[in-house]
Formats: C-alpha cells, sequence, structure tokens
C-alpha cells in the first residue's frame, strides 16, 4: 500500500479489472434473466422480451413491469450501495473489518426507521432524512467511544458491533411498547426485497449514481486517504475534510438501503475485499475499486435475493450467512 | 479473574467479614422477591396478596395469580440469574477475559438455535412450550438440546480462536460474528415456519420469563443443581488455572482436563437457563466484575456474591420489564442488553487502555 504512489503503470490491473467486471455482468445478467422470468408465475423468454418493450396491457407485462422490475432494480442498487460505502469506510478508518453496518449504522437507522414507522406518519423523504440521522449518530457514538484505542480495527468493530448490539434491543423495546402489530417490522427488520416498488427505486437512484460519480471523480483522494496522515500533511493534503465528506457519503449510502430495503449486512465488507483478492491486494487503485466493489455487491444482493425468493427467505439473512464466516476469516488473520 | 487476592485495590478489602457484604445482598434479594410477588399488572392490595400466598393456589383468583405466575417466575428469575452469573464467573477465569460472557462467547446462539430446531422438529404445535402448555415430556428435552448446541458453538467459537491462543478480542469478536451467523439461522428457521406463532418465537428470543410457571421450574432445576454442584467442584483448579500451564503441572492439575470441565460446566448452566429464557445477555458479563468490588476476589465469596448479584439483576430486569408499561411488557433480555452494554463498552474502553 506504501508504494503506491512509486508503482509503475501496467496494464495487468486494468485487464483483470475488466475480466471482473464482465464476470459481474455476466452473473448481473442471468441473474437479472432468472428474477425477471422465474418466480410463481413462470414466463417464458419470447414473452419476457415482449413485454419488457413494450407494455401491452397483458398479465406478463405486468407482472414483469410493475412486480419483478423494481424488487431486481431496487437489489441492484441497494447492492451497489452497500458494496461502494463498504469500500469508501475500509479506505478512510484504514480498517480491513470496516462496513458502514459493523460502524452500527444499519441499526441506528433501523431504529430510526423503526421509530418513524411505529410513532409517525412521515412523507417518505422524511423518513429517510431521519433514519440518517439515525445512522450518523449511531456511527458517531461507535467512533467516539473507539477514539481511545486509537480506532484500532479489532475495537473498532467491537464496538460497532455493540451499539448494533444495543440498537437492536432498543428496537424491540419500542415495537413492544408501540404496541403495534409488529410481524411486517420485523419481516422489515431482517431486510428483504419482497414487494418493492418503483418509489423504492427512485429513493435509492439520486444516492447511489452521484455518490458513485463523487466516488470515481475523487479516486485519487481516496487512494492518497490510505498513507499515513504526517505523509498526507506533508504532501499538503487537508486530511479531515475530505474524510469527513467521504464518510458522510457512505452513511447516506447506507442509511438509504435500509430504508429502502431493512438492514442488509455484510455485503459492505465482503464486496471490497473480493475486489482486492481478485485484483492481487495491495495496488487496487480507487478509480477501478470503487465501481467494481458497487458491481459486485449489486451481483451478490441479486444473486442472494434469487436464492432468497425460490427458498422464501429475507435476503438479509442469507446476506449474514454468507457473509459472518468472511467476517471469521478477516478477523483471523487482524493482530490485535 | 481471580488474580487479585492479596493486592488491596480489589474494592473492599479483604479483611472486613464475608458477612457483612453478603447479608446486605440477601437483604435486597429477598426484598426484591418480595416486591416481585406484591407488585405486578394486576394490583392487588398487600392483604390480598397474603391471603392468596396462604390460601393455596386453587381456592381464589389472588391464590392463582401469587402461586402460578408471580411466585414461579420468581424463583426462575433467581435461578437463571444465579446460573448466568456462574458461567460468566467461569469464563472469565478460564479464558482469562474480563469480556466472556455466555451470550458473547455464542452459547446462547447456540442454545436458542437448538431450542428453535427442536420446536420445529417435534412438532408446531408444541411451541406453546414457550408459554408453558406443552407435554411435560417434550419440554424435558430441551435443556439437553440447548446443551448440545451451546457446546456446538462454544467449541466452534474456541476452534476459530485457537490459534490466537483465546485472545481476549478475538475470542470476543469471533463469538459475535459466529452469534450474528447462529441468530441468522434462527432466523431463517422461524421465518421458513413462519405464520401467527412467530411473534411468540420473537418474544422468546429476546429472553422474557412471560407466562413461565412451575412446570418450567421442574425443568431447570436439576440441571441447575449439577451446574452448582460441578462449579463448587471447581473453583479451586479455576483459581489456579490462571498461571501458566507449567505451574499448574507442577501443582498437580492437569490444565486441559478442567479447562475442558469448566467450559462443560458452564455450557451447562447456561444453556439450560437460555432453553427456559431465551438468551439473556450481558448478566454473566456484570456480575463479577459488580461483585468483585462488593465483596473482594477470593473465590467463594465472589462465587457467591456474583450469584445473588446475577439473581438480583434478573429479579430486577422482570420486575422493571412487566411493570413499567404495563400490561405490556419488555422482555428481560432487551432489557438487561440496553444496560449491558454500556458497562461492555466501558469494560472494552478499559481494555483497550491496557488497564486490566
Amino acid at each position: 500500500m506504501d508504494n503506491l504512489l512509486l508503482q509503475k503503470r501496467t496494464w495487468a490491473l486494468p485487464i483483470r479489472a475488466l475480466w471482473l467486471a464482465l464476470a459481474c455482468l455476466f452473473v448481473l445478467s442471468l441473474t437479472t434473466a432468472g428474477a425477471l422470468a422465474l418466480g410463481e408465475f413462470g414466463i417464458p423468454l419470447p414473452v419476457l422480451l415482449e413485454a419488457l418493450m413494450r407494455d401491452d396491457g397483458s398479465d406478463a407485462a405486468f407482472v414483469i413491469r410493475e412486480l419483478r422490475m423494481p424488487r431486481l432494480l431496487t437489489g441492484m442498487l441497494a447492492g451497489g450501495a452497500l458494496g461502494l460505502a463498504g469500500a469508501i469506510v475500509q479506505s478512510i478508518t484504514r480498517n480491513p473489518l470496516g462496513e458502514p453496518g459493523l460502524l452500527g449504522v444499519t441499526s441506528g437507522a433501523a431504529f430510526a426507521m423503526a421509530l418513524c414507522m411505529t410513532y409517525f406518519t412521515l412523507p417518505t423523504p422524511t423518513m429517510l432524512l431521519l433514519s440518517t440521522v439515525g445512522g450518523i449518530t449511531a456511527a458517531l457514538l461507535t467512533l467516539s467511544i473507539s477514539l481511545g484505542a486509537r480506532l484500532n480495527p479489532l475495537y473498532l468493530t467491537l464496538t460497532g458491533m455493540s451499539v448494533n448490539l444495543f440498537f437492536a434491543a432498543a428496537i424491540i423495546v419500542l415495537l413492544i411498547c408501540a404496541n403495534v402489530e409488529a410481524n411486517g417490522i420485523y419481516y422489515w427488520l431482517t431486510g428483504s426485497l419482497i414487494n418493492r416498488t418503483w418509489e423504492h427505486v427512485h429513493l435509492l437512484w439520486p444516492w447511489v449514481i452521484p455518490a458513485l460519480l463523487l466516488g470515481i471523480i475523487f479516486a485519487g483522494k481516496l487512494d492518497l486517504l490510505r498513507l499515513d496522515d504526517e505523509v498526507l500533511v506533508a504532501l499538503g493534503m487537508r486530511v479531515t475534510p475530505w474524510r469527513l465528506l467521504f464518510g458522510v457519503v457512505a452513511v447516506l449510502l447506507a442509511a438509504a438501503t435500509v430504508a429502502a430495503t431493512g438492514p442488509i449486512t455484510f455485503i459492505g465488507l465482503v464486496a471490497p475485499h473480493l475486489v482486492r483478492f481478485t485484483l492481487g491486494a495491495n495496488g487496487v487503485r480507487h478509480r477501478h475499486l470503487l465501481p467494481l466493489s458497487a458491481l459486485v455487491g449489486a451481483s451478490l444482493v441479486c444473486a442472494a435475493d434469487l436464492i432468497a425468493k425460490w427458498h422464501e427467505v429475507p435476503v438479509g439473512i442469507l446476506c449474514v450467512l454468507l457473509g459472518g464466516p468472511v467476517l471469521v476469516y478477516l478477523i483471523s488473520r487482524q493482530e490485535g | 479473574m481471580f488474580q487479585e487476592h492479596t493486592t488491596a485495590h480489589s474494592g473492599v478489602s479483604q479483611r472486613m467479614p464475608l458477612r457483612i457484604p453478603l447479608a446486605l445482598l440477601g437483604v435486597v434479594l429477598a426484598l426484591l422477591v418480595l416486591a416481585s410477588l406484591f407488585i405486578g399488572a394486576v394490583s392487588l392490595s398487600p392483604r390480598l396478596v397474603l391471603d392468596g400466598l396462604f390460601s393455596g393456589q386453587a381456592s381464589s383468583l389472588e391464590g392463582t395469580l401469587v402461586w402460578q405466575h408471580r411466585l414461579p417466575r420468581a424463583l426462575l428469575a433467581i435461578l437463571v440469574g444465579l446460573q448466568l452469573a456462574t458461567a460468566g464467573l467461569i469464563l472469565q477465569a478460564v479464558f482469562r477475559n474480563p469480556l466472556a460472557d455466555p451470550s458473547i462467547v455464542g452459547i446462547s446462539s447456540g442454545a436458542g438455535l437448538a431450542v428453535i430446531t427442536v420446536l420445529l422438529l417435534a412438532d408446531l404445535a408444541t411451541v406453546d412450550v414457550l408459554i408453558g402448555d406443552a407435554t411435560p415430556t417434550m419440554m424435558s428435552w430441551l435443556p439437553a438440546a440447548a446443551l448440545f448446541g451451546g457446546l456446538l458453538a462454544a467449541s466452534l467459537v474456541l476452534g476459530l480462536s485457537w490459534r490466537t491462543q483465546l485472545r481476549p478480542i478475538h475470542l470476543v469478536l469471533n463469538g459475535i460474528a459466529v452469534g450474528s451467523v447462529l441468530n441468522a439461522l434462527v432466523m431463517w428457521v422461524i421465518v421458513t415456519w413462519g405464520g401467527a406463532r412467530t411473534e411468540i418465537a420473537l418474544i422468546w428470543l429476546a429472553g422474557s420469563l412471560y407466562g413461565r410457571d412451575f412446570q418450567h421450574l421442574y425443568m431447570l432445576w436439576p440441571w441447575s443443581l449439577a451446574g452448582l454442584l460441578g462449579t463448587l467442584a471447581l473453583l479451586k483448579p479455576l483459581a489456579l488455572l490462571r498461571f501458566d500451564d507449567s505451574v499448574v503441572i507442577s501443582l498437580g492439575l492437569r490444565p486441559m482436563f478442567w479447562r475442558a470441565a469448566a467450559i462443560a460446566v458452564a455450557v451447562l448452566l447456561a444453556a439450560s437457563a437460555v432453553a427456559v429464557t431465551g438468551p439473556v445477555g450481558f448478566v454473566g458479563l456484570v456480575t463479577p466484575h459488580l461483585a468483585r468490588l462488593l465483596v473482594g476476589s477470593k473465590p467463594h465469596r465472589l462465587w457467591i456474591g456474583s450469584m445473588l448479584l446475577g439473581s438480583m439483576l434478573m429479579l430486577c430486569a422482570d420486575l422493571i420489564g412487566r411493570t413499567l408499561i404495563s400490561p405490556l411488557e419488555i422482555p428481560v433480555g432487551a432489557l438487561t442488553t440496553l444496560l449491558g452494554i454500556p458497562i461492555f463498552l466501558l469494560l472494552l474502553h478499559r481494555q483497550a487502555r491496557g488497564r486490566f
């Protein structure tokens, strides 16, 4: 990582990145076809294409355009947002265990959402705003508590997990105090893509697309932020504002995802590591890392949702089952 | 854990008689038991409660209320509290880790998964076991299943942390990671199983004493007894296990044997408690530290103090949980988590600064 600035420009990396991107696109197109064609009501491919081209008012067109398409797109955007947010958090905290969820952002946002859903009836943008505030609060809580350990990755992760548990317990208390028909909210709390509409898609893309563009434009700054602070100051870079900016972007992405899909954890942790693993550890530049993480995240969530749809499992549960072992592996590689 | 035999900074001076702090704790515990008999969702005058208490269960409404609801619940809270506290004490001693707790090293999640799976395999209808309507034979299997699940999860977490010699922070992180995977599996089982009973299962998973009666008490006490006798046999070896293995061997003990035995006893205590109440976190984490402040760190004192404090904590949390927003109930587990996490973070903070 330290020789990043001295590294010679070679073509090996971009070519491997290209292969990874192609593989992701392949997975994405397969899952797209699967997500649109399979289900309670199977649709043959010619009919599918026909219905995608134009809305002819048939049942197939309705199922695809109004039910399956929004679910698929919500999954893609959520996965992309989580992958992107994970990559950013890992870079700005220099923490390989970083992920918005592991900083407590997800459960803080979920707590705020649950608060909105039980006690108030608010328009969606307000709810999104409030859940972002919840996410930021939880992240600040985690960061300020682990400042004592100089943001050591393991302590940071442990603090984030505790903040998560705290908010999870607070949500239970909240739901019981509110005495509402809690089944729906519990189901939302496991993270699921069932019954997502175009409204959810429109909730997500105005956050994800600009964040991705911003990330790509300022990828060089993120490359630099992985260096030691002293080096950066010597180079004349203003460290804190950039770190703050990227942190806010990551929290916004995570909070928007929670608002749209409920908490889906571990994707943000796994996706950047998968990219780094494929491209060969250290020399990955953010110009490649950010879009590829988003792509990998999107493919993972869509694939998981396809399996989830098959077995009637919320996608959030599957992601924990996939991501938990990866977390254990990463923990084992950390020095205390 | 047991490392501060003679040092003075371990809270109470060691010369102070054991009787005073323990008697105080005992009095508070007795007051809490009385409070949990007299206070509840249905408000009864003290006189009616006493009438009910002495007239037996079948004769009157207050008799039923006191005998079938409040008394068994208070007794269960005491048992579960002392079991969790003892399990936490043992785990912290074995791992030389001030952050160990049955819910943190994965025992509670493993036991929870096993209990939910048994309920699923046995019969969907017997989920009523959670609120006390099931057949006794079915229920008597639950602690055994929980024990199995808890042992499996604990050995998984230990195996994963073995390479780093069970370093406190690795152990705890692995425990939480494994726990979150196991909890996801539990949610999976519940969602697949689904239906109207989801909420009952979810409330059980939050850790609660709601609707528990004497049936549950009969189910639990043999396990508590076995676990406490085991702890009694363990107290001396545990105090020695803090030394290096070579020292332990030269003292005539087999370290690995005693470690394994201690972990088995801790799992037995914690898992059987989880089978009855669902996972109740952080009681085992907090009580040994509080007890050390109150009664010092001699093994027997510490153990008895931890048990009293664990029972008090459970009674207190249960009392708050069922009266604060009555007729609704806040599950005990949610309350202990809300109270326990700040303390956990404090301990973590101190450890990060090397103050242990």
